[in-house]
């Protein structure tokens, strides 16, 4: 049993229900219809992309495509990080790359093997549906997360300095902006756990009860999906700190210049 | 004469494209205390960052124990001298938890907070300003708590960098004379005080002439 489809046509009268706020925009010169319109068509765009890969990737549901797909996700996820916390794309690419694809990676084998115990644990409708929702997921944490670290480094260096002038090792020196970092990428996270149920039905839940799915079961993935966003967003913070600590001080223990782009 | 524990040989620096001094000389014997003076503006923090090695010169070389500072004596030195900032922002949080934080560095685990309350008696500060936190102190406090926690790593070699601006007179005095008749205590200190400049006990250097 699946849920009723949405014909073409069908399709467009919902699209023209953007004629109000189009019509809004117009009478509070917003100069929002532009970026309406770029945004919606690009969505509809990657999204009619997005309809045509996934059809090939569940026809042929094999565990190499199915892997290099994931990876070329999580590649474009670290660019989009590193492109919106103004990183120095040299020096952060390859780290944060590695910590989304070790953690990512981690908590959607973990859930496939341990929580669902498939018999393929790359099988596409898993592999790649629910390990996309939890890259995505997390994106928002991650670029929060990493960008706050080294701002606020940068912005309070002279706090830095004087915990070197203590004594302090660089780990010892950056622990306290680690774990502002750390709470100010997981707090929407824990806020948006602490709602949950009330406010309103996430997607993913609304999405399996229209595909048939009972509401328990559509509950129980909800808990899994937020319980891995949490842990890839620290995790992965944890990572990109430990990777790239090396490379963005020099041998005295500064800040490099060249951190930001 | 024993070999200076630490000296500045043909120091030359420039910041933002001005040169703060050429060819500047000095050293400090153990159990000297030095005072730097000069205007604002004429490189006497950047003294201190030299040494500490947050700075490097542009020409010359600073000796420490007849060592050549570079990275690796950077980090011996960050953990021998006990430093006094200027800029009092020095964390956030319950002032407790700042000492304990810095205290809780590995290479301060020799140290212990057990003359804490000492020292908070020392600075005329009460005991409960540890439950406070720092950043609703007022200068004057957050500067004795800096020194408090100078103390507190029981290091021979203290750097000072206007360590009483904020103070009032007779806590200048008393905080001063500790510094400057302890016959252990090695000092560099930038100061406009009065108080500190007790030849012959210091000896002076005057940037920016």
């Amino acid at each position: 049993m699946g849920p009723q489809d949405i014909s073409i046509s069908s399709l467009i009268f919902c699209i023209l229900l953007l004629m109000i706020p189009v019509g809004l925009s117009l009478i509070f010169r917003l100069n929002l219809i532009k970026s309406l319109l770029t945004s919606a068509g690009r969505m509809i765009v990657q999204l009619i992309l997005m309809g045509v890969y996934l059809t090939y990737l569940f026809k042929w549901d094999n565990w190499m495509i199915n892997i290099t797909w994931f990876l070329v996700m999580i590649c474009v996820a670290t660019f989009s990080v590193v492109k919106h916390s103004d990183l120095n794309r040299h020096l952060f690419i390859w780290p944060i790359f590695a910590s989304f694809a070790l953690s990512v990676i981690t908590a959607i084998l973990y859930f496939n093997y341990v929580v669902l115990r498939l018999d393929e644990l790359f099988e596409a409708k898993y592999f790649i549906v629910i390990g996309g929702m939890m890259l995505g997921n997390s994106m928002r944490g991650n670029i929060i997360g990493i960008s706050v670290l080294y701002k606020d480094l940068k912005r309070n260096e002279e706090r830095y300095l004087y915990r070197l002038a203590a004594g302090a090792t660089i780990y010892e020196a950056v622990l306290p902006y680690l774990r502002n970092s750390l709470m100010t990428a997981l707090k929407p996270s824990l806020a948006s756990m602490a709602t949950m149920g009330i406010v309103f039905i996430p997607g993913m839940m609304t999405g399996q009860i229209l595909g048939g799915s009972s509401p328990l079961t559509a509950i129980k993935y909800q808990i899994v999906i937020m319980v891995n966003i949490f842990v890839i967003v620290s995790a992965t913070i944890t990572l990109t700190f430990l990777f790239t600590l090396k490379r963005s001080f020099d041998s005295y223990g500064l800040l490099k210049k060249n951190i930001f782009s | 004469m024993k070999n200076p524990l630490i000296q500045y040989k043909n120091i030359t620096l420039a910041y933002e494209g001005r040169t703060l001094y050429s060819d500047l000389n000095f050293s400090v014997q153990q159990g000297e205390k030095l005072l730097v003076s000069g205007k604002s503006g004429t490189g006497k923090t950047s003294l201190i960052k030299l040494l500490l090695g947050f700075m490097t010169p542009d020409k010359g070389s600073i000796l420490f124990n007849n060592k050549k500072v570079v990275d690796q004596v950077a980090w011996i030195i960050r953990q021998q001298t006990a430093y006094v900032t200027q800029n009092l922002d020095i964390g956030g949080g319950r002032v407790a938890s700042i000492i304990q934080d810095i205290l809780s560095f590995k290479s301060n685990s020799e140290t212990g907070e057990v003359e804490k309350f000492k020292w908070l008696d020392f600075l005329e500060l009460k005991k409960e300003i540890l439950e406070n936190r720092f950043e609703d102190l007022s200068g004057g406090e957050k500067q004795r708590v800096v020194i408090l926690i100078a103390l507190l790593l029981s290091r021979n070699i203290f750097l000072l960098d206007e360590p009483t601006a904020y103070l009032d007179k007779g806590l200048k005095q008393k905080v001063a004379d500790y510094f400057l008749h302890h016959p252990k205590l090695t000092v560099i200190v930038i100061s406009h005080d009065t108080q500190w400049h007790h030849l012959p006990v210091v000896k002076t250097i005057t940037l920016g002439d």
